[in-house]
């Protein structure tokens, strides 16, 4: 790709850079985007420790859209490949937002794609501020990786006959929903704290929807990219992967949270 | 939102084009406009373009960065919706589609 081949210089300057390290702030610069020093460290640092705790294989897209332009905005940190920004979406300083439902941005790879299936897969959303509705895709009847907030309820569904309803509409900091077996949880990390909302046993095998996951406040049902809903959030980062334990959820979570902290100068609320 | 209304088969033609504009210059095709469907009001059928003044100067890439009217395609597709003075602004509740099944 031509990002990848675009400057081979600029992640060359720390002592000990991971080769990932490396290739993402090349690609990321190639494309536009300025990467300080602190960044740089920041990444590497990431990427070393999901590497360390065995995390980095669980991981299939981790977007960090802070860099204010868009080719570097769409880089997937894992693959080196781009996803899409569509329509109305800002980029500004550590983050992507939109404020209409015109704007979303398309992973370009399907769940199955990637090997992600519905027992063993995990979709994530890092929100600065604002409101998340939903992100993910939507298939046939019960075919469907969701996170979002439904009316006023929160809603993870990966897929399951009914959605899950951990009670709480404060959609800000790093939201997750895992499923391993048919064990499916929801999980949040604030600055305060990290909680586990809502534990569910999910017999459906239904497969996931053979779409790309939409994120930014919308979901893709059946290829098309709904619009109904506003979503008026503010998204520092967003992905997806296999499934992840509560331990390795936790861990995630607070390793995404340094690095978007120390990227970035914003505390997560 | 400030944007074209424009008929189903130009603004496929206008998004395919965008497309091409990276795709022709070996870049990943990261950055669309599309249409979107009009689902009440007096516009029904046709599509939207949201395309207000930030949309048309996002920072795309490159370095020194490009934004969309950079690119040498640019003119000739606002043309094809009419120029920029044909945009207007449509109400936010047109667009928004039936509630999804979820």
């Amino acid at each position: 790709m031509k990002y990848v081949l675009g400057n081979m210089l600029n992640g060359a300057g720390i002592q000990g850079l991971d080769p990932d390290a490396k290739g993402y702030i090349n690609a990321v610069v190639a494309a536009g985007g300025t990467v300080s020093g602190a960044q740089r460290t920041a990444i590497n640092t990431f990427i070393k420790g999901e590497k360390a705790a065995s995390r980095w294989i669980l991981q299939k897209r981790i977007y960090l859209p802070i860099w204010g332009v868009a080719a570097a905005n769409a880089i997937d940190i894992v693959s080196l490949t781009s996803g899409t920004f569509v329509g109305n979406v800002t980029h500004n300083a550590g983050s992507v937002s939109t404020t209409a439902p015109t704007g979303h941005f398309l992973a370009n790879a399907t769940p199955a794609s990637l090997g992600v299936n519905q027992a063993d897969v995990s979709i994530w959303v890092l929100v600065a501020s604002g409101i998340h509705e939903f992100s993910g895709c939507g298939g046939t009847s019960n075919s469907r990786l969701l996170l979002g907030r439904v009316s006023a309820l929160n809603t993870a569904a990966i897929p399951s006959t009914t959605s899950i309803v951990p009670g709480s509409v404060d959609t800000q900091g790093i939201n997750m929903a895992s499923r391993i077996g048919s064990d499916l949880s929801l999980f949040q990390r604030k600055t305060s704290g990290w909680i586990t909302p809502l534990t569910s046993t999910q017999a459906n095998t239904t497969a996931l929807p053979l779409f790309n996951p939409s994120f930014l406040g919308n979901f893709n049902a059946n290829g098309v990219v709904t619009t109904a809903r506003t979503s008026v959030g503010e998204y520092g980062s967003y992905g997806y992967g296999l499934g992840m334990t509560s331990v390795q959820a936790e861990a995630f979570s607070l390793a995404l949270k340094s690095l978007f902290e120390t990227a970035t100068g914003i505390i997560l609320p | 939102m400030i944007g074209f209304i424009t008929t189903p088969d130009t603004s496929a033609a206008v998004t395919q084009a965008i497309r091409d504009a990276q795709a022709s210059r070996d870049l990943p095709v990261f950055w669309l406009l599309i249409g979107m469907p009009i689902y009440s009001g007096e516009y029904v059928g046709m599509h939207f373009i949201s395309a207000d003044d930030s949309i048309l100067t996002t920072p795309l890439c490159g370095n020194p960065l490009q934004t969309p009217q950079d690119f040498p395609e640019f003119a000739g597709l606002i043309a094809s919706l009419g120029g920029l003075e044909a945009r207007i602004d449509l109400s936010l509740e047109t667009i928004l589609q039936p509630e999804p099944e979820s």
